[in-house]
């Protein structure tokens, strides 16, 4: 790392010195001595190469300290684990880990990963990276300050339909599709959320078994919605415990676990039609 | 020939109507094809009783089985994935799986 005295030089030339240190060999930080006042420019040339920013006063002289930092992450490996399992390993280590620090979460289930990723900002946690690594999915989150929120005025916009019956209910099955119609044409965003029974409906050709007598066959209405942008999540464990798999699932359906209906829930946009 | 199993098996028939209403209906219309048969073999089990008739009755027979296989297949998919409600079908279900021993005894 370097030493570099400036003093004498001013803003802006001082910060364009020290970019072009950084630039030519200083990769790793650079601390520079500079007289008072010519520190202006670090901070967005610290941010702009990732490297912390401090800054100290000496009599007439300002010390500045950009250093790369070296933050060690964590592995966290939760292949096999049945849902919520996941989220509660990954909420258990957040909250105990200090501001800053950084965990990466690793699993052979996509799904489990991007239920952890999906709530990690109500975990006092932000995504740094997700992807893939061979044949495992990681995300590699990062702790942050619990965000004090202001209590405010929510324009609700959204809509939540939770369905836990399935195709053996065929009236509670088609209001799922009928009220995310009615919601779609109002302006709302819809979600729909299956569990337990619910899930029945996902399954490659289960919906087309079921008929009410004054609209289509429930697989054409669902498709309908589901083309008109409504995200329909399949309850992971309930899926699992009828032997269903994301392959099973009809087109436009998606896995999802407990970390992620409780996300849903938990946001007030969200009116919550519960079936 | 048990003319006796017959009388039985018109009594399940005549129960598995209302038993079946209700799933019919809970299932949306979708069981048609089973209560089609099952009002049909009623009918003509009704009519084997009262004739007599040895080919009435081997008529009425198919019909009982046919309504008993149907009964299963259609609701298949609500037995495997959606059995928190499957207790709504069992009454008649119970019914239907009681046709097909009756009926073989019937006319063996």
């Amino acid at each position: 790392m370097k030493s570099i005295k400036a003093l004498g030089i001013k803003a802006p030339n001082s910060a364009i010195l020290a970019e072009n240190i950084i630039k030519n060999g200083a990769e790793d930080g650079i601390i520079i001595m500079l007289s008072a006042g010519a520190e202006e420019g670090f901070k967005s040339i610290a941010k702009k190469y990732g490297l912390t920013y401090e800054i100290e006063n000496k009599n007439s002289v300002v010390v500045v300290r950009m250093i790369k930092s070296e933050i060690e992450i964590e592995e966290l490996d939760v292949t096999g684990e049945t849902c919520p399992g996941p989220i509660i390993l990954v909420g258990d280590r957040l909250s105990s880990m200090a501001v800053g620090d950084r965990i990466k979460v690793t699993s052979k289930s996509c799904e489990a990963i991007e239920d952890i990723a999906i709530s990690t900002p109500q975990m006092s946690g932000k995504v740094i990276d997700q992807g893939t690594e061979g044949d495992k999915s990681y995300v590699v989150i990062e702790k942050t300050e619990k965000k004090v929120e202001v209590a405010a005025a929510v324009n609700r916009d959204k809509v939540l339909v939770v369905q836990s019956n399935g195709i053996g209910n065929a009236e509670r099955a088609y209001a799922t599709f009928i009220f995310s119609k009615a919601a779609l044409s109002m302006g709302k965003m819809v979600t729909v959320f299956l569990l337990m029974d619910g899930v029945s409906i996902a399954k490659k050709g289960n919906a087309a078994t079921v008929k009410h007598p004054a609209f289509d066959k429930l697989d054409k209405l669902m498709k309908e919605v589901i083309d008109n942008g409504v995200q329909v999540y399949v309850c992971e464990l309930s899926a699992e415990f009828r032997g269903m798999k994301q392959a099973d699932l009809v087109d436009g359906t998606k896995m999802a676990g407990a970390a992620t209906y409780v996300t849903l829930l938990s946001d007030p946009a969200y009116a919550v039609v519960n079936f | 020939m048990q003319i006796i199993y017959q009388t039985i098996i018109l009594a399940i028939l005549f129960s598995g109507i209302a038993s079946g209403f209700i799933t019919f209906r809970m299932s949306g219309m979708r069981l048609a094809p089973h209560f089609g048969a099952m009002i049909f073999a009623l009918i003509v089990t009704l009519a084997g009783i009262a004739t007599g008739n040895i080919l009435v009755i081997y008529a009425a027979a198919a019909l009982q089985l046919i309504a008993a296989i149907t009964a299963f297949t259609q609701t298949w998919a609500v037995l495997k994935y959606n059995f928190q409600t499957s207790p709504a079908y069992a009454p008649h279900l119970a019914l239907m799986g009681m046709l097909p021993v009756l009926t073989v005894a019937s006319v063996l």
